[in-house]
């Protein structure tokens, strides 16, 4: 991961971007390939704290989960939506268009997105969850069934891709790409799209990420199991706003 | 556009413009000089050679002012068409915050948190920062002078914030306004009035603390309150036998103030007392006493904060609305040019609408005016400016810290009725203080630092 973004990084997609993408083809919806995928994301399974497997039957609706892909340090938010969220189609930070792929588990109503936010990049951290998922009406924002950073106010829907509905962001949060298996109802991380702000989120909170995730591992890609669990246990303050 | 590379004023013109500004010169002489003996002064030599800025023979974009408007006009102009030339001109050799400074005043928060380096802010977004002082500007010519030399512009952006205007608080004489505001520095201007202040705080034994809110559309309008709560919890703390006088001149305050006085009322009651109504007409700075419409004040000490007003470049190069008293810059309020000249803007405190002169105002309304900029030089238009809902925040208790939250949205819109724009504002309040809001407050300003100086966001 070099400093700045790397033309490269933004690459064809690779096979399992491409796999989870084709769910939403499969669908029949029109799929429009990110500007931006993650280059050869890992592909993690998704576990409770006590190193169970996260079953997508686990996830308590609304739920307001936390796990880090695909960095050690990159916070996720994991949400269990209502109602089934189809692919939709949004813009990335340079107005290109592209399709986020939907929900995924047997009601289609299993989300994540990157807990950093795309106004200022402010993000969920052990000592305070920024980012946070409210199904009730939310007192400042007006709106319910949202992701609000309160940092600035930014309101993201997770139920479309996490498009900009309100504050000051202006384009969604990155996605990442999530894999259920029919068989065991297990839950994968598998890949990442929408807008690349990595470079910058480590650049901006090197130092704390380094303390809090190690000197380098906090700039490494997850591997394996990930631990997913309630913002409000991972962090010490859940922001309401 | 572009420029005429490396001719700048002709001799007559410099001729010209140096002899106004000796008239100047001689006239702040003439008040200023011990003894009386004035000579007019030489022309300043800055104004005859070329300052040293790269030329990239594009478009060329001089800002004046590093502040939260100025640096984020040019952040957002190199993001917008990274091949122009963008010059941030700022005198100040380090940036100050002011919001976030409050908490820094009570030893809540470490100075590296509100100081950054304009060369980061330059070499990270890519624009040149010309450390100097504009004296003036010609705008037919479209030179700014600086003390470090001339440079021309294609469009220039001023952003120089405010002054204070110690006449309305009934001190006319400027020798005496000068005096009062290095005794009673209202550290609204950041840097050294805050640092003074800091050690007023530092060195402050007993009794009286006065500060006041003064009338119009000051800088920042919680934050005399949220300064009065941490300087209370100061002397709490500390044990200080003494207590904060907030003179405030509104009799509610102009804004939703139940969280702050909650605050107030659950944790400084004893350390705060707020007088309503108090019109300030005259300082007596040997005898510590402010004369008012409720009778003479006197304090120990004090942080006096006077009405506002544009900053006096803009009078001086002639675009200060003259005709109201805040004298803030002549500009179309939708689209931000100076009237009778699209190429010059102006934004931040200085701007004579009255959104609210705060942090996150000017940085938002920077992205706007950068993209009028952009737009008019591909022969585009711009709407007007619209804010979404922005979250500003009012530390209440710095021990731990506590913050109550207002979500602000500011812009103008059409009305049908006179087919012109109006201003329109809008604030919510949330007034339950939490230490969330506190955690809140702090990332509020220090992702938009990161954003300034370090992020290429």
């Amino acid at each position: 991961m070099t400093e700045k973004t790397d033309r490269r990084q933004f690459i064809r997609l690779c096979g399992r971007t491409a796999a989870a993408m084709a769910v939403a083809r499969a669908a029949g919806h029109r799929v429009i390939a990110p500007a931006f995928a993650l280059e050869n994301p890992p592909r993690v399974r998704l576990v409770k704290a006590d190193g169970s497997p996260l079953k997508a039957k686990d996830l308590p609706l609304h739920a307001n989960w936390i796990f880090h892909y695909p960095y050690h340090s990159s916070p996720a938010l994991l949400i269990k939506l209502d109602d089934p969220a189809p692919p939709t189609e949004v813009e990335d930070k340079d107005g290109k268009a592209y399709t986020w792929p939907g929900g995924v588990g047997p009601d289609k109503n299993i989300v994540a997105y990157a807990a950093i936010c795309a106004h200022a990049l402010s993000y969920d951290s052990k000592e305070t969850a920024f980012l946070n998922y409210r199904r009730e009406r939310n007192q400042m924002t007006g709106h319910g069934r949202v992701i609000t950073c309160c940092a600035h106010a930014s309101v993201y829907d997770p139920a479309a891709g996490a498009k900009v509905l309100a504050g000051p962001a202006k384009f969604p949060l990155a996605a990442v790409l999530l894999e259920h298996r029919a068989e065991t109802d297990e839950l994968f991380a598998v890949g990442l799209i929408g807008s690349e702000l990595y470079g910058e989120f480590f650049k901006a909170y090197r130092k704390e990420l380094r303390k809090a995730f190690g000197r380098s591992r906090y700039k490494k890609m997850v591997e394996g199991d990930v631990v997913a669990m309630p913002v409000k246990e991972y962090s010490e303050d859940a922001i309401k706003c | 556009m572009q420029e005429k590379k490396g001719k700048g004023p002709s001799r007559r013109d410099i001729i010209r413009s140096a002899g106004a500004a000796a008239v100047l010169g001689a006239a702040a002489g003439a008040s200023a000089a011990p003894g009386g003996a004035v000579t007019a002064p030489r022309p300043p030599r800055a104004f005859s050679r070329q300052a040293e800025v790269p030329g990239f023979g594009k478009a060329r974009v001089v800002i004046v002012g590093g502040g939260w408007s100025g640096l984020e006009v040019a952040r957002q102009l190199k993001k917008l068409k990274p091949e122009l030339d963008v010059v941030l001109i700022e005198k100040r050799a380090t940036f100050f915050s002011c919001p976030l400074s409050n908490l820094w005043l009570v030893g809540k928060l470490p100075l590296e948190e509100l100081i950054h380096s304009y060369t980061d802010a330059a070499r990270n977004h890519d624009y040149t920062w010309l450390h100097a002082a504009v004296v003036d500007v010609d705008r037919e010519r479209r030179v700014v002078y600086t003390d470090e030399g001339w440079l021309t512009y294609d469009f220039l952006v001023l952003a120089p914030g405010i002054d204070y205007d110690y006449a309305r608080y009934g001190v006319p004489d400027a020798t005496e306004a000068a005096r009062l505001r290095s005794m009673y520095p209202a550290a609204f201007k950041p840097g050294s009035e805050h640092i003074t202040l800091r050690h007023k705080l530092e060195n402050f034994e007993e009794g009286i603390f006065l500060l006041t809110v003064p009338p119009g559309n000051y800088r920042c309008l919680p934050a005399p309150y949220e300064r009065a709560c941490m300087i209370a919890g100061y002397m709490k703390e500390n044990d200080i036998k003494g207590k904060v006088l907030l003179l405030d001149v509104h009799d509610e305050p102009p804004f939703k103030p139940d969280g702050i006085n909650e605050a107030i009322n659950d944790l400084y009651k004893d350390h705060i007392e707020i007088v309503r109504g108090v019109k300030v007409m005259g300082i007596d700075v040997s005898r510590r006493t402010l004369h008012t419409n409720k009778g003479d004040i006197t304090f120990d000490d004090a942080a006096i904060y006077p009405p506002v007003r544009g900053a006096k470049i803009l009078e001086r190069i002639g675009i200060a609305k003259t005709d109201e008293p805040g004298l803030f810059a002549h500009i179309d309020p939708v689209k931000y040019h100076v009237i009778g000249d699209e190429r010059v803007f102006v934004g931040g405190d200085a701007r004579p609408m009255p959104f609210v002169k705060a942090g996150f105002a000017a940085n938002y309304e920077a992205g706007h005016i950068a993209r009028i900029i952009t737009n008019q030089m591909d022969g585009k238009e711009m709407g007007p400016l619209q804010s979404p809902g922005m979250m500003c925040y009012v530390a209440v208790n710095a021990d731990p810290l506590q913050s109550v939250a207002f979500k602000i949205s500011f812009g103008m819109v059409y009305d049908r009725k006179t087919g012109g724009y109006v201003f329109r504002q809008t604030a919510q309040a949330f007034v339950n203080r939490s230490r969330a809001f506190g955690k809140a407050n702090l990332q509020w300003g220090r992702s938009l630092f990161n954003e300034m100086f370090y992020s290429a966001l």
